[in-house]
């Protein structure tokens, strides 16, 4: 039985249509093809002829036009569209016209680099004139380094390598910076939130050290497909890109179905595992030889459902059934990628590791088991399914949580609507610091420069009062330390003072986590239970000063809930709505936070079976936030229910939040004030979990209809009866909590009417 | 309520827990007083006249002034246990043959920097160049001081042209990775094309000759063997710090320890260029085995092999004479075919390390090719059996030997006579 007899069969069984809450069919596209432009290189019209490439899809010759203008481009078509071939001719033919000519291509990770060399060389080893590319990354021998430097028309990096190894270091790229004609950027989404905010000061000074050689290189992204490709990519530039996003290759029929497992237990509104389900689906895929991908949300569920389906397989399919995720050796991951490629694999199931651009070719059926955080991430795991020819599928199966039964419930979103923004704030006065003193030490600032921002000379001032910086007769800035900043700022941490999560259990002990010094006070503290990977780890002590948290493995039926006494105190309003019943407020805020008391809480019941007292300090946190004040008197209600109400509301805005905003859920802070000192009304403050803020919450302030209404929503999808984790949280008696909070969201502007329903 | 970048920018620093680096100061509350610009340029002239009395001339150059000190040491003057006039004295063939350059003292340039960090990327400034050389019977120290950031333009561009000088043999410690490198990323920033002088870096044959006698290859560490005496030293580490505090208005006084110690390195330098050529005209002998081995396999390499002979020899004379001076020994009189004397290290190696089979090994090789005594060939290889694991390489290849010796035995029994 081939994969359209299979969904022919589907199609026709009740039973399975009975759990699909959308079943679309994308009609097969022919592709749109170009001509080679006139001007390509001979050597490299031949070395694609030899590859049996005779002319470029419709997209690859906008981009070719794009870029031959000069202009700074992003390429943003779905998954193995071709993208890559879109910066590899222009950089080649650049570089056959003129062998001085360099280029730079930056990857977000080792593996992706190493997969996108491999099939330059492919393209290379057919030309004429050698070109030579090399990785430089931490794997880079040092006696291979100097032939780099000097010989490298091509050099392939991360932006941790450029940001610690070779832009410090300018200097001894002399050759590469001269003559720097193009930079590529792939994987660009990946640049989003702190990590993104962090990358584009990289460029900042990229662009900085070119310009001192007299390069002013030309910028080619790739992305996947995202929102707002040409505004995360001009954002990360600074200079505006052109968006290449229509693909003109050819693709087959693809039926793409969102399944909602079964109801095992209706009086408890209890669904069979998306697991279990994944496994039935999986099975019967593989039962056919049909070569299929299963995505799970944990490393832990990737291990139990591959070992379900070898179990289900038979024996000629069984040893055809891999595991793919991170923590897997480079080659052992190498491995599964060239067997997916050529076929010997059949089966893989993997964590989101595979969504990123790594060559797998093209598989016939993609199973996302469970919402993988974003819109944009599920389109890539469903893109992993598609062929140039001939049907695939893609199936989602949701599991019993909030957001992903809104999800089947509102297939447009996940289907028809754009896919989420991936928003970057480069100018996080951390970050931008950071970045200040890199940029510092690289080359002196004069005094008139302009670093991303328009308040750079009052920065670098403050630099020279710190004695980082010192200024210098002819009024240039230099840096002035014996160190090398670069060394102490990560791009990949969340905060710049992390707390490390230590398993002492291991021999070694290992780390296996990190946290923000503010969440820490809740999660990590003593007797804490730590949840890593479906595992429990119980805190045994924490070590604030050193960063660091000690935690051991343990088996046990409950978890632990920290209250936190929050002091906040509104810096500055920068934005408000009028006057009102409701009241919403953008601005900075000081969070001030003591741990008080933990909660040790029954897993199953949720019932409080103990406590004990944190001994920790006070924190602060300074960041951006978003509030709204309520009026008292638009809810009769006591002191307790009210409290009760806006945390329950609170617990259910944060995961609207994290779909709006494309962050996750810990990257927001929820708290509430029943009598607000400032305002003297009830009030539910939102605000970044970073110091200084990354944004998020001045969107929730100009999204904030939407992002209530989808709470809303949520609210009223959710099969519980009063409240629970999934929505606003357990009551804690048995009180109307769900009730309360609708009654407060009906009351916020935009949500009365949610959308859909 | 609104607050200004500078005070929003403090709390968050604060809150956050931004580490600061060693020099880094926290801010201050109350603000800079802004120096008018009069006033500025009084500070400069009353910088200027410190620097002179300091012993400092002021160059004019196309490219701004350069601040140069020059020190001379008479050649009789003794620094360590020697004089610079041992210079004229010394034949400079051999440490010629080591720098791949023509060596003599009128060539040499004696470099040593001291620099705002140990990094050596853009941002690590060399702020005082010195350069020894030998002129006017004088052996002269010339240390070029970047009094301020900007300045330094014109002291890396005179430097480049003093440099680039046909013939010029860069002379350093440690300079090839680190005040070399450091140079060229000056001239790099400066748009300079970097010269190329030919570069005797020492560390590399100190190392070799003294690694294993002091452990640490620091300069200091080496000039316990040159007589050279420091007291009062400032530590390397503290010469970025005393200069920072000198941009920022510290007198110059605060600089003379770091001008002294710069000095010093300097003429360390060219005394350890003295040992180490001295040393290649076997003009030295220490009571350690190293460095005559160190020596020996230079010459060795050079095929000198009467030189490589006595120098070896003067090495297991010495007590500390250990296992890697007597066997590199008895390798070298293998290949020179003095098979004899060889076998009688092997033999002695093999009493005195219980544990190695190699001697044995060679022994045994020798007694079966060469003196064609299978019984004692036998014998050792045997012997070096007993001293290797079973499942080792090793054990396989004696096995192979002791089996072809046994065959050669047993061919050799049938034979009459």
């Amino acid at each position: 039985m081939n994969l359209e007899q299979l969904l022919d069969e589907w199609r026709r069984d009740p039973q399975f249509r009975n759990q699909v809450s959308a079943w679309r069919v994308v009609p097969a596209r022919i592709g749109r093809y170009e001509d080679f432009p006139a001007e390509l290189h001979p050597e490299l019209r031949a070395s694609l002829a030899a590859r049996g490439i005779e002319r470029l899809y419709a997209h690859q010759r906008e981009a070719w036009d794009l870029i031959q203008a000069g202009r700074d481009a992003v390429i943003a078509t779905p998954t193995a569209s071709g993208k890559t071939l879109c910066y590899n001719l222009p950089v080649l033919q650049a570089i056959l016209r003129d062998p001085s000519v360099r280029a730079l291509y930056v990857f977000p990770t080792k593996a992706l680099a190493q997969d996108q060399v491999a099939e330059l060389h492919d393209l290379v080893r057919n030309l004429k004139t050698s070109v030579h590319t090399f990785t430089y990354d931490g794997d880079t021998p040092v006696h291979a380094r100097q032939k780099i430097r000097e010989a490298g028309h091509i050099v392939v990096t991360n932006p941790d390598m450029l940001h610690a190894a070779i832009l410090p270091h300018h200097t001894k790229w002399l050759r590469l910076f001269k003559n720097l004609r193009y930079v590529v950027i792939d994987e660009a989404h990946i640049y989003r939130g702190v990590f993104g905010s962090h990358v584009a000061n990289v460029i900042r000074r990229l662009l900085r050290i070119a310009s001192f050689y007299g390069a002013r290189p030309q910028f080619i992204f790739c992305s996947a497909t995202i929102a707002n490709p040409g505004e995360l990519t001009s954002r990360l530039l600074g200079r505006e890109t052109a968006v290449v996003s229509e693909s003109g290759a050819p693709e087959g029929e693809k039926h793409v179905i969102l399944y909602n497992p079964p109801v095992v237990d209706p009086s408890l509104g209890l669904r069979q595992s998306a697991l279990r389900a994944a496994r039935r689906l999986g099975a019967r895929l593989l039962q056919h030889e049909i070569p299929t991908i299963l995505f799970t949300r944990t490393r832990n569920q990737v291990e139990l459902l591959a070992s379900y389906l070898r179990r289900d397989a038979r024996d000629r399919v069984r040893s055809r059934i891999v595991s793919y995720r991170g923590g897997y050796l480079p080659n052992e991951r190498r491995a599964v990628e060239r067997g997916l490629r050529e076929g010997q694999i059949l089966g893989v199931v993997s964590t989101n590791a595979l969504e990123l651009g790594v060559d797998i070719g093209s598989l016939q059926a993609a199973i996302t088991v469970g919402y993988p955080g974003s819109v944009a991430s599920t389109r890539q795991q469903m893109g992993r399914a598609g062929r140039r020819k001939g049907t695939s599928a893609a199936i989602f199966v949701a599991t019993s949580s909030a957001l992903d039964q809104w999800m089947v419930r509102h297939p447009e979103a996940l289907l028809d609507a754009s896919p989420e923004a991936a928003r970057i704030y480069p100018d996080n006065l951390l970050i931008l610091m950071d970045h200040l003193k890199c940029a510092a030490y690289e080359l002196p600032f004069s005094a008139d420069e302009r670093f991303g921002v328009e308040t750079t000379e009052e920065l670098l001032g403050y630099l020279v009062d710190t004695r980082v910086l010192h200024r210098a007769a002819d009024g240039r800035y230099f840096y002035m330390a014996d160190d090398m900043p670069a060394h102490a700022v990560s791009l990949r941490s969340a905060a710049q003072e992390n707390v490390v999560i230590v398993d002492q259990s291991a021999h070694p002990p290992v780390v296996i986590g990190e946290m923000d010094r503010f969440s820490a006070l809740t999660m990590l503290h003593e007797e804490a239970i730590y949840l890593h990977q479906s595992q429990m780890y119980q805190v045994e002590k924490l070590d604030l000063e050193n960063g660091k948290a000690f935690v051991r493995p343990v088996d046990c039926d409950y978890y632990t809930d920290a209250e936190l006494a929050v002091h906040l105190q509104v810096l500055e309003e920068n934005q408000h709505t009028d006057e009102g019943p409701l009241r919403h407020y953008a601005g900075d805020l000081a969070v001030h936070a003591t741990p008080t008391l933990f909660k040790k809480i029954k897993l199953e019941t949720h019932e409080n079976v103990g406590w004990g007292k944190i001994y920790l300090p006070e924190a602060e946190l300074h960041t951006s936030g978003y509030w709204v004040t309520f009026d008292r008197s638009g809810w009769s209600a006591s002191d307790d229910e009210w409290e009760a109400a806006l945390k329950g509301l609170g617990h259910v805005l944060k995961q609207a939040v994290a779909l709006h905003a494309m962050c996750a859920a810990s990257d927001v802070h929820v708290a509430v004030e029943v009598r607000d000192p400032q305002y003297a009304r009830p009030s539910v403050y939102v605000y970044d979990a970073y110091p200084g803020g990354v944004g998020i919450a001045e969107r929730v302030y100009r999204d904030r209809d939407q992002i209530f209404a989808t709470a809303f929503d949520m609210l009223q999808g959710c099969p519980c009866e009063c409240g629970c984790p999934s929505c606003v949280g357990p009551p804690t008696s048995g009180e109307p909590l769900r009730q309360w909070v609708e009654a407060l969201l009906g009351s916020v502007a935009g949500a009365g009417t949610p959308r859909g329903a | 309520m609104a607050r200004s970048l500078l005070d929003k920018l403090k709390d968050l620093e604060r809150t956050a827990g931004v580490r600061r680096s060693s020099g880094e100061a926290a801010p201050a509350d109350e603000a800079r007083d802004a120096a008018p610009a009069a006033q500025l340029c009084n500070v400069e002239n009353h910088r200027e006249g410190e620097l002179a009395e300091a012993g400092f001339q002021k160059l004019s150059t196309p490219h701004g002034p350069v601040w140069v000190r020059e020190t001379g040491f008479d050649l009789c003057t003794s620094y360590g246990d020697r004089p610079f006039a041992d210079f004229l004295s010394c034949d400079f063939a051999r440490l010629s043959r080591l720098a791949k350059a023509d060596v003599a003292p009128e060539r040499m340039m004696f470099y040593d920097v001291e620099a705002t960090g140990l990094g050596h990327g853009g941002g690590t400034v060399p702020f005082l160049h010195a350069v020894g050389y030998f002129a006017d019977d004088e052996f002269r120290v010339a240390q070029y001081f970047v009094p301020d950031y900007a300045a330094e333009a014109a002291v890396v561009r005179l430097l480049a042209d003093r440099f680039g000088r046909d013939g010029s043999v860069m002379v350093t410690y440690n300079g090839k990775s680190y005040d070399w490198p450091l140079f060229v990323n000056r001239c790099v920033l400066y748009g300079l094309i970097p010269p190329e002088p030919a570069h005797l870096d020492l560390l590399h044959p100190a190392r070799r000759l003294w690694k294993r006698v002091v452990g640490r290859m620091k300069l200091a560490d080496v000039e316990a063997l040159l007589g050279v005496k420091r007291a009062g030293d400032l530590p390397g580490s503290e010469a970025p710090l005393r200069y920072f505090a000198y941009v920022q208005g510290a007198p110059v006084a605060s600089m003379e320890d770091v001008f002294a110690h710069n000095l010093r390195d300097v003429c360390t330098l060219a005394r350890l260029a003295l040992e180490i050529a001295e040393a290649l005209e076997e003009r030295r002998s220490w009571p350690h085995a190293a460095p005559h081995v160190g020596l020996a396999t230079w010459f060795d390499a050079w095929r000198e092999w009467e030189s490589a002979d006595a120098q070896f020899r003067r090495a297991v004379e010495q007590e500390d004479a250990d296992w890697r001076a007597r066997w590199l020994f008895s390798l070298f009189l293998k290949r020179r075919g003095q098979w004899d004397e060889a076998c009688e290290i092997w033999l002695e190696l093999a009493r005195d390390f219980p544990n190695r089979p190699e001697p044995l090994v060679e022994a045994a090789k020798y007694f079966e090719h060469h003196r064609r005594d299978l019984a004692k060939a036998l014998e050792a290889a045997q012997a070096a059996q007993a001293r290797v694991a079973e499942e080792s390489r090793e054990h396989g290849e004696i096995a192979r030997r002791l089996e072809r010796i046994r065959r050669k035995l047993k061919r050799g029994a049938a034979l009459p006579g």
